[in-house]
């Protein structure tokens, strides 16, 4: 090999990581002009948190515990999961359905960075600041109500959760975009969307834990990707699984990252084969 | 006598202009096949979540939720996705494209139309099949009717008839308000999650919500008409003066709507995109 080619392989990776990069800044500004949105979208997002609360504070009244979570637990499960619920937002699938559909793909495939990796990096950039918002309304909370929020003191937990919430993100961003090539074959994705959002939701964890389901749909959750965006996270946080399962989750994560990503890759060669261009 | 006639003739043209809407809509449904069916099953799997979430918690061990037994749960979920069905097939869809029409400036072509823009714009949409999807919550509400062993008189049957019906016109109206503060805001996307977000308490017990916040479900944001009222009226847990009580709500938002919508006209330049 020669020295020539020692240069220019971490310049790509460079030139590559600036270019990701780019995306994600430009997104991110481009969603501080939308700011007041975001930030009535969060109390929008806070209206469900109180339903959610109150419901369980009622429901506590006649069991002091449920599968093992305390209300402490419970409340908390609520607040990580609205924070991660947006940080894993699923919308690229519609961004990316509505380019195809309309012949914008174009535009974005003649760009110097691969198409998929700029739509995951778009996402990114677009969930930065209202994910940004959510946390620091949760850490609010959190020091508000301390006796209903749980805070974990270990540094291997945060750890260990910091490095599963890159990875549900990125798992997230790569879902969606799977989910966003099926236009390639589909005319109308929208009616789909909806029982598409509901039933990730419901798989993640999103609308109760998942610890509640019974076994046959618990198994089905298990199967399934979704979990690692909402549940296992918080598993983690709250300190429902050791070190050795939470290295279990994020390998687990990584493995659902390769794979989703493989299917990208072929989703991605053999849509683009019947793309035309020329929208609708 | 020419006033009757020329409000006769109105009329004649709104029915003419709704019935050509609903054929539309029923063509875009025809001509969508796997959409169609995709909407059904995504209506049913969303009854299916909410009574799901209800069902695991009761499966756990709980018996009830501040009164409220499974059965009751049952009307009120059922309740729910009722007059959610309800206000989708008739308006949903409509009144999702206000901010569009604002933003591009194309409502300058339903304003040039000879009839009123807003019952123009509630309706365009208008998607009749959908109605099916309310008769899903119906076995939803009969067992939880015969979970808590209760039968239903004729007057009570009409009564929550009235209530399910005043509480789609509240929810219609909220929307329409969220709706139309595009042209005040521009983007709405945040109001609509916050109106959104908010009517979804609507399937809750309000008995589960502290004092202050159920009377804030009952005046200023009123979800409580949505599916709690109608609830009540049908297990019999209710006294006449909620029946008015609904009806005076759904006056007072059809009003406050269309007052909403007359200020956001004034503001409307037609300066769109």
């Amino acid at each position: 090999m020669s020295s020539y080619t020692y240069c220019t392989v971490p310049r790509r990776l460079l030139t590559q990581v600036s270019q990701h990069l780019a995306v994600v800044n430009y997104h991110a500004m481009a969603a501080m002009h939308l700011r007041v949105s975001h930030l009535t979208a969060i109390l929008g997002g806070m209206a469900e948190l109180v339903g959610f609360v109150f419901l369980w504070s009622a429901v506590y009244l006649s069991s002091p515990a449920l599968a093992g979570y305390s209300f402490q637990q419970m409340v908390t499960y609520y607040v990580v999961a609205m924070v991660l619920s947006e940080g894993a937002r699923y919308e690229t699938n519609w961004e990316l359905w509505s380019d195809i559909r309309d012949g914008k793909l174009a535009a974005v495939a003649i760009r110097p960075i691969s198409t998929c990796s700029y739509y995951v990096a778009r996402q990114i950039g677009q969930v930065i600041l209202p994910t940004s918002i959510r946390v620091a309304v949760a850490i609010f909370l959190g020091l508000s109500t301390r006796q209903h929020i749980f805070v974990p003191y270990l540094p291997t937990q945060w750890m260990a959760f910091a490095v599963s919430v890159a990875f549900a993100v990125y798992l997230a961003s790569l879902l969606s975009v799977a989910r966003g090539l099926a236009a390639f074959w589909l005319l109308d994705y929208g009616p789909f969307g909806w029982l598409d959002h509901l039933l990730v939701r419901f798989f993640a964890g999103g609308f109760l834990p998942l610890g509640l389901f019974p076994p046959l749909l618990r198994a089905i959750a298990n199967w399934l990707p979704f979990r690692f965006i909402v549940y296992d996270p918080i598993q983690i946080y709250l300190g429902h699984t050791t070190v050795a399962q939470a290295l279990t989750v994020v390998a687990g994560q990584a493995l659902w990252v390769i794979g989703t990503f493989a299917l990208v890759v072929v989703l991605w060669r053999r849509g683009s084969r019947r793309y035309t261009g020329e929208g609708l | 006598m020419k006033a009757s006639s020329h409000l006769g003739a109105g009329v004649r043209t709104m029915i003419r202009i709704l019935r050509h809407c609903m054929g539309y809509s029923l063509a875009i449904e025809a001509a969508s096949p796997l959409g169609s069916w995709s909407n059904a099953i995504g209506a049913a799997v969303d009854l299916a979540v909410s009574l799901a979430f209800f069902q695991f918690v009761f499966l756990k061990g709980v018996d009830s939720i501040r009164g409220w037994s499974w059965g009751h749960l049952l009307v009120l979920v059922g309740s729910y996705n009722i007059v959610l069905q309800l206000h989708s097939a008739l308006f949903g869809a409509s009144l999702g494209r206000i901010p569009r029409l604002i933003r591009t400036g194309s409502l300058d072509t339903v304003l040039l139309k000879p009839v009123d823009s807003q019952i123009l714009v509630s309706f365009h949409l208008i998607t009749p099949a959908r109605l099916v999807y309310c008769l899903y919550s119906v076995p939803a509400v009969v067992m939880g009717i015969r979970h808590l062993g209760l039968s239903v008189e004729p007057v009570r049957a009409l009564l929550y008839l009235v209530t399910l019906l005043c509480g789609t016109v509240v929810l219609y109206a909220s929307t329409l308000c969220a709706q139309a503060t595009a042209f005040w805001l521009g983007d709405v996307y945040g109001v609509s999650m916050l109106a959104g977000q908010g009517m979804e308490l609507a399937r809750y017990p309000l008995d589960i919500f502290p004092r202050a916040m159920q009377l804030g479900l009952l005046t200023v944001f009123p979800a409580a008409f949505v599916a709690y009222i109608p609830a009540r009226v049908l297990i019999g847990d209710y006294e006449l003066v909620l029946v008015g009580a609904g009806l005076v709500m759904a006056g007072s938002w059809l009003i406050i709507s269309r007052l909403a919508w007359r200020a956001g006209l004034r503001r409307y330049v037609g300066a769109g995109e």
